[in-house]
C-alpha cells in the first residue's frame, strides 16, 4: 500500500477531516475488493482478508473478537494488521456506524460468502446485519434485503422470508421510485422468492413480475442492457418453472418454446457482451438445454447440457463445480429419456452429491434424490463416504 | 516497464496532489480545504428533495455568486479567492491546469474540489489495486466504479456545473487507454480518440448515479461495462478469433440443427474431439490458472 499517497497527509491526526478522508479511501478500495469478486477462490479469500484487515485497522472501538462476531474472522492470508492506508498516517480511525465501514464489511462477507455452499450464506449475512443494527435506514435495508435473498438463494421461503422482501419493495418503491434502480432489484428478488415458493398461484405471480420488470428495463435502459438481460433470463427460468408443473401437454410446451426463446436471446447477447464461455452465457445455456428436455427434444438438450457442463467445469480450473449440480440433475433426466440408465445414474449422483452440498434443503436437491429412488439408487445406502455428507 | 498504478500516479493531477498537499504546512493547502468546506455548505442546501413515487433524482445545480458565497463563508477577501483561482496562479510550482488554462476561477475551483474530493475514494481503489497486481480492466473497473461511489456520496457535488466527473478521471483513462494501445496501434490520435470515448463513458456513469439516487456504483458501472472493457481489453489473437468463431459456429449447428438434419459425422466429431483436446493442453499450458470465475451473475446485484 502507498498511504504516503494517500491525499490529505497534510491534515491534522485524526481530525473530523481525516476521518471523512479514510472513509472515502475505504469506500474506494471496497469498490476495489468487490471487483476480486470475479477472480478465483484463492484470490477471493485473500481480498476478504484484506478487507477484514483494513476494518480491523481503521474503526474505532471495534476488536477483533468483535468483527469475528459479525462472521468476519481474523485473516488468514494476510497479516492481520492492514497497511496504514488513510489520511492522518493511520492515526485517524472512523465510526463503526459509518457507511464506509458498512461497504467494506459487506465487500468482506461477499468474497466470503462466494467461497461458501449456499445454506451457509444466510447466516453469515445476519451476522453482519445483526452487527450494524444501529447504521442508517438505506444500508440496513439492502443489509435485510441481502440476508432475505440469501435465505431464497438457500431455498429458505418461509412467510416471513416472502413477507419481508414484499416489504421492502414497498419500501424502495416508496422512497426511490418505481422504476428505480434497487426497487427493480427488490422486484425481482421477490420473483425469485415466488418462483422457489411455487405454492398456489406464486408462478404466475413471479412470472408477471418478471415481465413487468422486463417492461421497465428495456425502457429504462435498453434491451441488450447486463440488467435487463438478468430480467429476461429471470423470466425464462419462471416459464421453465411453470412447464414444469403444468399438467398439460400443450401447455407445458408452450411454456417451454417461450422459455427456449427467452434464453436463446439472452444467450446470444451474452456471448457477445462476455464471451461464449462466461458464467452468464453457460446459465443460459442450461436454461436452454432445460428447455429442449420440456419440450422432448433430449439428442439437442444433452448436447446443450453437456456444452454448458464443460463450460462449468472449464471456468472453475477443470474441477467440479459445486453450482453444476442442476445441470447433471437435468442430464439425468435427459440420459434417463434417451434409455442410457448408467449415464443417468452417474449425473443423478452428481447431482445429488453437489446439492446436498450446496442447498440441502432445496426443490432441486429433494428432485435429485426422487430420481436417485427411480433409479433404484439407495441415497442412504451408497452415499456416505469421505467428502460427502 | 511501470506498474499501471505507478503510471497513474504520474499524472497531472497526481503530482498536483502531491505538491498541493504535501505535509500539514503545505502553503494554500489549508485555505483551500476551508474553501472547499464552505462549497459543501453552500451545495447542500441544493440536495434534491425526495419526490414520492418519481425517481429521485439529482439536478444540475449552479449557484449564483458562488465564489462571493465561499469568500464569506470561509471568512476570506473575495479578491484572494478569485486571485487563488485564477489561471496564472500557483502556489507550488505546479500548474493545475494541463490544457485550457483560460479556466474562469468559478469553474477552476469547482473542478479543483471535484478533484480534492475524490481523491480518496481513487487512492483507495489504487491501492488495493496495486496491492492484487490488478489487470488493467479490473484497474478501470476497479476506478470507474470508485467514480460512481464518490458520485453517489457526493450528488450535488458531482451535479455542481460543470456536471461530470473530476478532471483527474480522463487524465487516469488516457494513461490506460495509452497502456492499452502501447503496441503501437494507431498511435496518439488511437490513444486520443479511445481516451476521449473513456471520459465519455465516465461521464454516463456519472449521469446514471444522478439520475437515481438508488444506484448503486456496481450499477452504474453496468451502464457502460460493455463498451470500457471493450476499448481496453487486450486486442485478441487473430488466430484464436477465428477458432473461437469457429467453436461457437459448430456448438450453434449442432445445437440449433432442424429435425433430421445432419451434421457432423461421428468421425469428424472423434477427430475433432482428438484435435481439441490436444489444443486444450497446450492452452493449460498456456494459461496458469488467474483464477475461475465464481459463478454469479454480472450486472445482478441479488439481494441488494
Amino acid at each position: 500500500m502507498t498511504a504516503s499517497a494517500a491525499p490529505s497527509s497534510a491534515a491534522g491526526m485524526g481530525t473530523a477531516r481525516d476521518r471523512a478522508d479514510l472513509a472515502a479511501w475505504m469506500r474506494g478500495a471496497a469498490e476495489a475488493l468487490n471487483v476480486m469478486s470475479r477472480r478465483g477462490p484463492a484470490d477471493r479469500l485473500s481480498a476478504a482478508d484484506e478487507a477484514i484487515g483494513l476494518l480491523i485497522g481503521c474503526v474505532e472501538h471495534v476488536e477483533p473478537a468483535g468483527w469475528r462476531g459479525a462472521g468476519l474472522p481474523p485473516p488468514q492470508t494476510h497479516r492481520a494488521a492492514a497497511p496504514s492506508p488513510g489520511p492522518g498516517a493511520g492515526r485517524a480511525q472512523v465510526r463503526a456506524g459509518d457507511p464506509a465501514v458498512v461497504h467494506l464489511a459487506r465487500a468482506a462477507t461477499r468474497l466470503l460468502c462466494s467461497t461458501r455452499p449456499a445454506a451457509q450464506r444466510p447466516q453469515m449475512w445476519d451476522r453482519l446485519a445483526g452487527f450494524f443494527t444501529a447504521s442508517a435506514e438505506p444500508l440496513l435495508r439492502r443489509l435485510q434485503a441481502t440476508v432475505l435473498f440469501n435465505r431464497v438463494e438457500a431455498e429458505d421461503v418461509a412467510p416471513e422470508v416472502v413477507d419481508g422482501l414484499f416489504s421492502l419493495y414497498e419500501w424502495y418503491r416508496d422512497s426511490y421510485g418505481r422504476d428505480a434502480y434497487l426497487t427493480s432489484l427488490a422486484r425481482t428478488n421477490l420473483s425469485i422468492a415466488y418462483r422457489r415458493r411455487a405454492a398456489g398461484t406464486d408462478l404466475a405471480d413471479a412470472a408477471g413480475i418478471c415481465r413487468e420488470e422486463l417492461e421497465i428495463r428495456v425502457l429504462r435502459y435498453v434491451p441488450d442492457h447486463p440488467f435487463t438481460l438478468v430480467a429476461r433470463n429471470l423470466l425464462a427460468r419462471c416459464l421453465l418453472a411453470q412447464a414444469e408443473a403444468a399438467d398439460d401437454e400443450q401447455e407445458r410446451r408452450g411454456l417451454a418454446r417461450q422459455a427456449y426463446s427467452e434464453a436463446d436471446r439472452v444467450r446470444a447477447a451474452r456471448d457477445r457482451l462476455y464471451g461464449a464461455t462466461s458464467s452468464n452465457a453457460t446459465l443460459s445455456r442450461r436454461h436452454q438445454g432445460h428447455a429442449l428436455l420440456l419440450l422432448g427434444d433430449m439428442e439437442r438438450a444433452r448436447a446443450c447440457l453437456r456444452y454448458a457442463l464443460a463450460f462449468e467445469r472449464q471456468r472453475n480450473d477443470n474441477t467440479e463445480w459445486r453450482g453444476s449440480g442442476r445441470t447433471h440433475l437435468l442430464l439425468a433426466r435427459v440420459c434417463l429419456a434417451l434409455g442410457d440408465r448408467a449415464a443417468a445414474l452417474g449425473h443423478a449422483r452428481t447431482a445429488w452429491r453437489l446439492l446436498t452440498r450446496d442447498a440441502p434443503r432445496g426443490q432441486a436437491c429433494r428432485d435429485a434424490a426422487a430420481l436417485l429412488r427411480q433409479l433404484d439408487w439407495n441415497t442412504e445406502g451408497n452415499c456416505r463416504g469421505p467428502g460427502i455428507r | 516497464m511501470p506498474s499501471i498504478t505507478q503510471e497513474l500516479a504520474g499524472t497531472h493531477s497526481a503530482l498536483w496532489m502531491r505538491g498541493a498537499a504535501a505535509g500539514p504546512r503545505a502553503p494554500g493547502w489549508e485555505y483551500r480545504r476551508r474553501c472547499f468546506d464552505a462549497l459543501d455548505l453552500i451545495l447542500a442546501g441544493h440536495r434534491a428533495s425526495r419526490a414520492n413515487g418519481q425517481r429521485w433524482r439529482q439536478p444540475s445545480v449552479s449557484p449564483p455568486g458562488l465564489l462571493n458565497d465561499v469568500a464569506r463563508l470561509a471568512i476570506f477577501a473575495r479578491g484572494a479567492v478569485y486571485k487563488r483561482w485564477s489561471p496564472n496562479y500557483s502556489d507550488h510550482g505546479i500548474s493545475r491546469w494541463e490544457e485550457n488554462a483560460d479556466v474562469r476561477p468559478r469553474e477552476a475551483f469547482v473542478a479543483e474540489a471535484k478533484i480534492v474530493s475524490f481523491w480518496p475514494y481513487r487512492q483507495g481503489a489504487l491501492d488495493i489495486a496495486d496491492r492484487f497486481e490488478m489487470s488493467l480492466t479490473e484497474v478501470a473497473a476497479s476506478c470507474l466504479r470508485a467514480l460512481g461511489a464518490w458520485a453517489g456520496d457526493n450528488p450535488v457535488l458531482a451535479a455542481c456545473v460543470p456536471t461530470g466527473p473530476p478532471l483527474c478521471v480522463a487524465e487516469d483513462l488516457k494513461v490506460l487507454a495509452r497502456r492499452r494501445l502501447a503496441r503501437g496501434q494507431g498511435g496518439d490520435p488511437g490513444i486520443n480518440a479511445t481516451a476521449s470515448r473513456l471520459a465519455t463513458l465516465a461521464s454516463g456513469l456519472v449521469a446514471a448515479v444522478l439520475d437515481d439516487a438508488s444506484m448503486t456504483p456496481l450499477g452504474a458501472f453496468n451502464v457502460i461495462r460493455d463498451e470500457t472493457l471493450r476499448l481496453l481489453r487486450d486486442p485478441p489473437d487473430p488466430a484464436a478469433v477465428k477458432v473461437s468463431n469457429a467453436l461457437s459456429e459448430l456448438a450453434d449447428r449442432i445445437l440449433h440443427r432442424d429435425p433430421g438434419e445432419q451434421d457432423l459425422t461421428a468421425g469428424q466429431a472423434r477427430q475433432l474431439m482428438a484435435e481439441m483436446a490436444a489444443l486444450s493442453a497446450l492452452l493449460a499450458s498456456a494459461a496458469p490458472g488467474r483464477g475461475s470465475d465464481p459463478g454469479g451473475e454480472p450486472g445482478e446485484e441479488a439481494g441488494q
